[in-house]
């Protein structure tokens, strides 16, 4: 987190909240949360600094806006042409990650500890070495990439097949720094490529933002070995996926579309009714739209009601006290739930 | 019975070494008559050899008990790296899903390191004994002696979990002790009549370096005259990683050569490739605190150098050890600025607790049920473990003179203007070299050091230089078949 970080997760349009900001990147997972981090579209960092200290992002907020980047727009925030030049200033200089959103879908350090040993292993096999140390890893994931190293063997991959697909991967990035960064994070025979450090020394940037730079690259590998199935790293995606909602709000989702009512899901499972509305709105705002029965949820009369009232106004500003004054039967459920699914159309 | 003859095929067999270093032999010959033992080996002299061939002789599961994390994981790395794979550090950076893996194939392992909290643990207790290991190892068993400054509760443990586990074959292994600590070690564990093997603790290559500064500025003018001077590679050592990283952004700075910061700040993967870097040699100058060097297998380390004095004559003989394993000379420096030593009176004052703190804790033991600070949890390990109040107190007061103690008498061997070689010799009741123009400094001198000759730089091995495309990284990485 830094003043670039900062400024970037902000908007000179939409005023923002500073706590929900922060409780993006602290990956806290409450409904209020979860739909204004839709709304300013930065879920993809969802837990991405899980250890943040309120006192230092309080720090950092406070000096931006007593430089006056930021200014106070109704208990919100929004960029000053101050702050926007700012960022402008800043970016060449900073890293935007490209893969954020896989980190979200799959469990990106199990996936980096398996791969930087696969090529451990295949570049000592490669010429002809048992005897080095290896990388230190969880003891699933060595288990894991001695029962793929077998695999490897058994079916006849060869060393050129591994060494291709990091060829192409590397050079599908389309920046030969980049390539480098990443390529200097293997480890293999006499090889043991560069520290962060003297990475940083070498590109003239923070060590911190080298390793970021270069966890975003491992990332990117992901989609691209999941859509070949016939990739000597398909294997290494095995038991990785993250499932995007808790076990029990995929139950809830389940029984909903199996027909059952709020009221039975709560006697069967002692649930709070509000428990289940949370498992509701959470499968509503992380899911696709064609996942979650919207029309089971919320009649068409409900539908259309709301649709009046807020017509010519922008769906950040919606006020639920004034529909609730013209619909008094309306609850805050329907309410957000109809405000997803029209930031999900829109 | 096994003679030495069929001990020595098998060492080449297993290892490809065709001789023991001293002690190795003398402790598996005890083991394989069933005696218990007690081993003075100083670092470095291969202790891990000991069990690792019991290991593979007897085919029978390996216990080894340490007391440090980093220790574990660089053992388990080196019997990797011989190719031995069936190595485990049962520890808790384990996920749990590691633990129940580990647990479940408890079975497929032959050297299971642990600490001594985690071997209490009900479950994983019970399958280590149904399993009948052929050996329980106590590493740096001087941490059971409450006389010694290394002193860890947990270790007290160990006699009783012994005896739990039915008494299997034990060897006790320690780079250095005094009599009063070797004695102590043998009562806590029950073994009052094991076997002792005792090799000389004097490294007779290094010369004994000290100098006194008098600030801060100058302590670091003094280190970079030093380290231009000495042949490389070799280690500083610090006792905060802040001071770590900054000399060695100096020094970075300076030098051609390269330097780099070790400590536990790094990632795990830095960490790996700092170590790696050191031992290929295209690091030549590793900055860092005591978390680096415990299981590097490096002979041609030629100097090591303290930036501050260390807690005890046993940590800085440890240290120091790391030097000059090749037989060649070496040096070992310790530069001291006066008060100094202050760090380390005020580390040692935190880290026991105080009179007040035990009575605190002892009036109301509900309040501490989960407790992260250090000092209360070793207040609670000892209240749970029935020790009276008064007691405890009286404990910790003697604990905290007697590192006070360890750190005057440090201090004491840092401005001793006689022979540093005999005071250490006195302090472990061993043998030393006689003092002559090879052995010690009260007021280090470059000219000293050029009439040590020593030996040249220790030369880098290829791939030296900072490969600046990725594409020649990649084709380094796999050797191709055409
Ligand atoms: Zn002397």
């Amino acid at each position: 987190m830094d003043e670039f970080r900062l400024l970037s997760l902000l908007s000179a349009e939409q005023p923002r909240r500073q706590r929900v900001i922060e409780n993006v990147l602290k990956g806290r997972r409450t409904v209020s949360t979860l739909f204004w981090g839709m709304r300013y579209g930065i879920l993809d960092w969802l837990g991405y600094e899980k250890r943040l200290s309120r006192q230092y992002y309080d720090g950092l907020f406070h000096q931006l806006l007593a430089e006056e980047k930021l200014a106070p727009a109704n208990q919100q925030f929004v960029l000053t042409s101050a702050g926007q030049s700012r960022l402008t200033e800043l970016a060449p200089m900073h890293y935007r990650p490209r893969f954020l959103g896989v980190g979200r879908q799959f469990d990106g350090q199990r996936f980096k500890e398996r791969l930087l040993l696969m090529i451990q292993v295949v570049s000592e096999f490669s010429y002809g070495n048992r005897r080095y140390y290896p990388l230190q890893v969880s003891q699933d994931n060595l288990q894991f990439v001695r029962s793929w190293f077998r695999w490897f063997k058994q079916n006849n991959y060869t060393v050129e097949a591994f060494q291709s697909e990091l060829e192409t991967y590397l050079s599908n990035l389309g920046d030969d720094q980049l390539a480098l960064m990443l390529a200097q994070r293997f480890v293999g025979h006499d090889t043991v490529g560069e520290t962060t450090e003297q990475l940083a020394l070498q590109f003239e940037r923070p060590a911190s933002q080298i390793a970021e730079i270069q966890d975003d690259l491992l990332l990117g590998m992901i989609p691209v070995i999941q859509a070949n199935e016939e990739s000597v790293l398909y294997p290494i995606l095995s038991g990785l996926a993250i499932n995007p909602l808790s076990e029990s709000a995929y139950q809830t989702l389940t029984e909903i579309k199996r027909g059952l009512t709020f009221d039975q899901i709560i006697r069967a499972r002692r649930l709070k009714e509000s428990t289940v509305r949370e498992h509701v709105l959470e499968a509503a705002i992380l899911l696709p739209i064609e996942d979650v029965p919207y029309d089971r949820l919320l009649n068409e009369e409900t539908q259309a009601s709301l649709n009046k009232i807020f017509e010519s106004q922008a769906l950040d500003d919606w006020d639920f006290e004034r529909a609730h004054s013209k619909m008094p039967a309306l609850s805050f459920f329907e309410f957000r739930l109809y405000q997803i699914l029209r930031s999900k159309t829109n | 019975m096994i003679t030495h003859e069929q001990l020595l095929a098998e060492l080449e067999k297993q290892t490809g070494f065709t001789e023991f270093r001293a002690g190795q032999a003398e402790s598996l010959t005890a083991l394989f008559h069933e005696k218990n033992t007690l081993a003075i080996l100083p670092t470095g002299a291969g202790k891990s050899l000991i069990y690792e061939l019991y290991g593979k002789i007897s085919q029978r599961l390996v216990v080894v008990v340490s007391p440090l994390l980093s220790l574990m994981q660089d053992q388990v790395a080196s019997l990797n790296f011989r190719g031995e794979k069936r190595a485990v550090a049962f520890t808790s950076m384990l996920s749990a899903q590691d633990k129940a893996y580990v647990e479940s194939h408890l079975m497929d392992y032959q050297y299971l390191f642990i600490s001594p909290e985690m071997l209490t643990n009900p479950g994983l207790f019970a399958r280590i004994k149904s399993l009948n290991p052929g050996l329980l190892v106590v590493d740096e068993a001087h941490c059971i002696s409450t006389w010694g400054p290394d002193f860890r509760p947990e270790y007290l443990l160990l006699g009783k979990l012994r005896t739990a586990l039915g008494s299997p074959l034990t060897l006790m292994l320690t780079a250095t002790a005094t009599p009063e600590i070797k004695a102590d070690i043998k009562a806590k564990m029950g073994l009052t009549d094991a076997y002792e093997v005792v090799t000389s603790i004097d490294r007779d290559n290094l010369f004994l370096g000290t100098k006194t500064v008098e600030s801060q500025a100058e302590k670091l003018t003094t280190l970079k005259t030093f380290v231009k001077a000495l042949p490389k590679p070799g280690i500083v050592y610090f006792s905060s990683k802040k001071m770590a990283n900054e000399v060695a952004e100096v020094l970075n700075q300076t030098f051609p050569f390269g330097v780099a910061a070790y400590h536990a700040d790094l990632s795990s993967d830095d960490r790996f490739k700092t170590q790696q870097q050191f031992m290929s040699n295209k690091l030549q100058v590793i900055c860092a605190t005591s978390a680096f060097g415990m299981g590097i297998d490096k002979n041609d380390i030629r100097f090591v150098i303290h930036f501050h004095v260390p807690a005890t004559l046993e940590d800085y003989w440890q240290e120091i050890g790391r030097a000059g394993r090749d037989g060649k000379p070496g040096i070992a420096i310790l530069l001291y600025q006066k008060h100094d030593e202050q760090i380390q009176l005020a580390l040692s004052e935190n880290s026991i607790p105080t009179r007040d703190e035990v009575q605190l804790f002892y009036r109301s033991p509900k309040r501490f049920e989960v407790v992260e600070d250090d000092k209360f949890q070793l207040v609670k390990f000892y209240h749970d473990h029935g020790y009276p109040e008064t007691e405890l107190a009286n404990y910790f007061d003697q604990r905290r003179m007697s590192r006070e103690r360890a750190i005057r008498e440090m201090v004491s061997y840092t401005t001793l203007s006689s022979c540093k070689r005999e005071m250490i010799g006195s302090h472990f009741a061993a043998k030393m070299k006689p003092h002559d123009e090879t052995c010690c400094s009260n007021d280090l001198t470059l000219d000293q050091i050029e009439q040590l000759q020593l030996p040249e730089n220790s030369v880098a091995q290829d791939n030296q230089e900072s490969t600046t495309d990725w594409q020649t990284v990649l084709s380094q990485l796999f050797l191709l078949k055409n």
